[in-house]
């Protein structure tokens, strides 16, 4: 095996045993690594009928082949399960410092399965890997968790923690590394929680990474890194973070306001941007490893109601979730919002989303007080988000909290009515903070990807905002935002694309600058793969096809391939007023050029089997030919 | 001649900021958005697009004396 270890550490938290799991080299191959490693183990081994937080629920971690080659970007893992939010395959990036730490101890990833009698966290130490008890952090924050890991386990070592709403099973709790990081979306909490597995800390290995071309990839490093460095979009988050831009999308309707029911505030853009973060809260920047963007904000509220000490300041979509979503520009809350939701461990964006929901439904009459327990719900009322509906949430305690503890689409569900309407998601996913009216592909990609409504697992986010071109792969439209032309034929290469970086753990952030042969150069230098372009963009796509294939299993068809109907009712402000989405056309033929079922949303037998997938053909369509 | 020029009011918001350090430019009369964009040699990849009347301008919209427009970039983040 070159550049991956080719271990994998198959851990059941019921029998307390650890094993070792090998794939062959050409399965790593045909599916990259990460994300779509993690599907293929997936389809492999789990239950499809087993509950999302059930013992015989599968919790996978993969790194991707670059992990600890000292690139920029290149320090991202990838979580697979079953989530217990949507009920569909899950899958989350985290970036920080775990992955190159598992890698230097020796192991591509971990396979979780069964539940610990005890809260338990798993340490690895090199080739032994043990479950210890966890008692005494149960209960506890994230930042305080991780401390007392770091005390345990040594300065240098690195941890993946819950929070209170992971061990609460919360369905959009969230895991993080290093109280910063964060496997954000679908729940990878509480499908940590429900194994009683409070945390996982690898300690300081530095093992020499074995790697097919040592000295191709350190040239590639060398070539590469001044580029990753100097893009503009790379200055942009070194300057500003990720909302350094906040201001500029809110003119082009692409920051949702009040539960989306607007996309243009301009007092909220200039107030929760990037520029405004770093002059008013901003202490320092801080990276994931060897990374040369350092795109992370560290920052510090001194006064008022929403003072907090220094550390990890919010990324953009928190800053929308919890800003202009929720109807307020008062940033220091944003932060502070940012920072008990982290600490309680819950997915920003499905905290935020769901409270704007329930401000929303609130406003309506359709959430009364006798479902908030006489809580009143007003927008921009951050003190009671803060001290109160977060925590509720996170415990799940009281009426309110119960029922926002279930996500926008579970609770709107509970209530009933037309409330679901006004949920902005897909799957059952709350959508990230960028108004698929203002960039139409977006409607597309946030249907169609697997996961739910999300912007990151496919490529369109950037492809159709002009912040990459890959004339070697075919993609060299240049984007009309406001129409559906050529979506389709982008969404194709944008799901493979979207695949591959899941896959090998890139940041897509740090690879904009990097040709899609550049990432197939560094795949090979450092995994021996031998990829062509055109094998690498087939892995990709492999990769997504699969992913269709598992959901279908767990009972997804072409109808899930939709979002809730505020997503695509035309906006009411801003530039984007009035102009329709003309998403069922897009889909269509993005469904004609994938050969998609049009009722199952299933890759034809045909493709599969020239994907090199008969044995998931065979499952999918049996008997036939 | 003064009548062949006409002058546009500029902001730029989040990253354009950097690189508009005025607040008005002076364009040839006829001028369109293209023209102005250019004028002002921002950095391609910035893929700038200008706002008048909080409305998206296409590129070969014509300016008029005394327009303000925003400039925003497409630049994904977040």
């Amino acid at each position: 095996m070159n550049g991956n270890t080719g271990n994998i550490a198959d851990i059941d938290l019921t029998a307390g045993t650890v094993t070792a799991l090998h794939l062959p080299e050409e399965t790593y191959r045909r599916f990259i690594g990460g994300s779509g490693l993690g599907a293929k183990i997936f389809w492999d081994r789990a239950d499809f009928s087993a509950d999302a937080l059930s013992p015989e629920a599968l919790f996978i971690l993969m790194n991707g082949p670059l992990a600890g080659i000292r690139l920029s970007g290149a320090s991202r893992m990838s979580a697979t399960a079953r989530s217990p939010l949507t009920g569909g395959l899950a899958e989350s990036s985290c970036g920080g410092y775990f992955a190159p730490a598992l890698r230097q101890a020796g192991y591509d990833g971990l396979v979780i399965t069964g539940r610990a009698a005890r809260p338990s966290v798993i340490c690895i130490d090199r080739d032994i890997i043990t479950i210890e008890d966890a008692a005494v952090l149960w209960g506890k924050g994230i930042g305080e968790s991780t401390a007392a890991l770091r005390d345990m386990c040594g300065k240098k070592s690195t941890s993946l923690v819950i929070g209170p709403a992971g061990e609460n099973l919360v369905p959009f709790a969230c895991v993080l590394n290093e109280a910063h990081h964060a496997f954000g979306r679908c729940g990878m909490g509480a499908a940590m929680g429900s194994k009683n597995l409070k945390a996982i800390v690898v300690k300081d290995a530095k093992r020499e990474l074995s790697l097919a071309d040592p000295d191709r990839v350190k040239a590639l490093i060398k070539e590469l890194t001044p580029r990753i460095r100097e893009h503009l979009i790379s200055q942009v988050l070194h300057d500003f973070g990720s909302s350094g831009n906040l201001e500029g999308h809110m003119y082009s309707g692409d920051v949702p306001v009040k539960n989306w029911t607007s996309n243009f505030d301009e007092e909220m853009g200039n107030a929760l941007t990037g520029s405004t973060l770093s002059e008013r809260f901003l202490k320092k920047t801080a990276t994931c490893a060897y990374c040369a963007v350092a795109c992370k904000r560290i920052v510090q509220v001194d006064e008022g109601p929403f003072a907090i000490p220094e550390g990890p300041g919010p990324e953009y979509e928190t800053v929308v979730s919890f800003g202009s979503l929720l109807g307020t520009s008062d940033l220091a809350a944003v932060c502070k919002a940012g920072r008990v939701c982290n600490d309680l461990g819950m997915d920003t964006i499905s905290a935020g989303a769901t409270i704007a929901w329930a401000m929303e439904a609130y406003e309506r009459g359709d959430l009364t007080d006798e479902h908030t327990g006489g809580m009143a719900l007003r927008w921009g009322d951050m003190e009671r988000v803060v001290d109160s509906i977060l925590p509720m949430m996170s415990s799940r305690s009281g009426k309110l909290g119960e029922l926002l503890s279930k996500g926008s689409a579970g609770a709107a569900r509970a209530i009933g009515g037309s409330s679901i309407d006004y949920t902005a998601q897909g799957k059952g996913l709350e959508a990230p903070m960028h108004d698929p009216r203002g960039c139409h592909g977006h409607a597309l990609a946030y249907a169609v990807s697997t996961r739910g409504a999300c912007h990151v697992q496919t490529a369109m986010h950037f492809m159709e905002t002009g912040a990459c071109n890959y004339p070697e792969i075919g993609f060299e439209f240049d984007l009309e935002a406001l129409t559906g032309d050529k979506k389709p034929e982008t969404m194709v290469l944008a799901a493979a694309i979207g695949c591959i970086e899941n896959s090998a753990c890139l940041c897509q952030y740090a690879d904009r600058s990097l040709t899609m042969q550049e990432i197939a150069d560094l795949i090979n230098a450092a995994a021996g793969y031998g990829y062509d372009l055109r094998e690498m963009m087939d892995a990709g796509m492999r990769g997504y096809d699969l992913k269709r294939c598992i959901n279908y299993r767990l009972g997804f068809t072409a109808a899930d391939d939709a979002l809730s109907p505020r997503l695509l009712e035309p906006a009411r402000d801003g530039d984007t007023a009035g102009i329709e989405v003309h998403f069922e056309e897009m889909k269509k033929k993005f469904y004609c050029l994938m050969e998609l079922d049009p009722v199952k949303g299933v890759p034809s037998r045909r493709r599969l089997v020239a994907e090199g997938l008969s044995e998931e053909a065979e499952r999918i369509w049996p008997g036939t030919s | 001649m003064a009548g062949d020029f006409i002058t546009i009011g500029v902001a730029g918001k989040g990253p354009v900021r950097k690189y508009i350090s005025r607040n008005k430019a002076v364009v040839p009369s006829g001028s369109t958005v293209s023209t102005l964009i250019a004028g002002l040699r921002l950095p391609a990849e910035l893929r700038v697009i200008c706002m008048r009347d909080g409305k998206r301008m296409p590129p070969t919209a014509k300016l008029n004396d005394g327009d303000s427009v925003i400039m925003i970039s497409m630049v994904a983040g977040g």
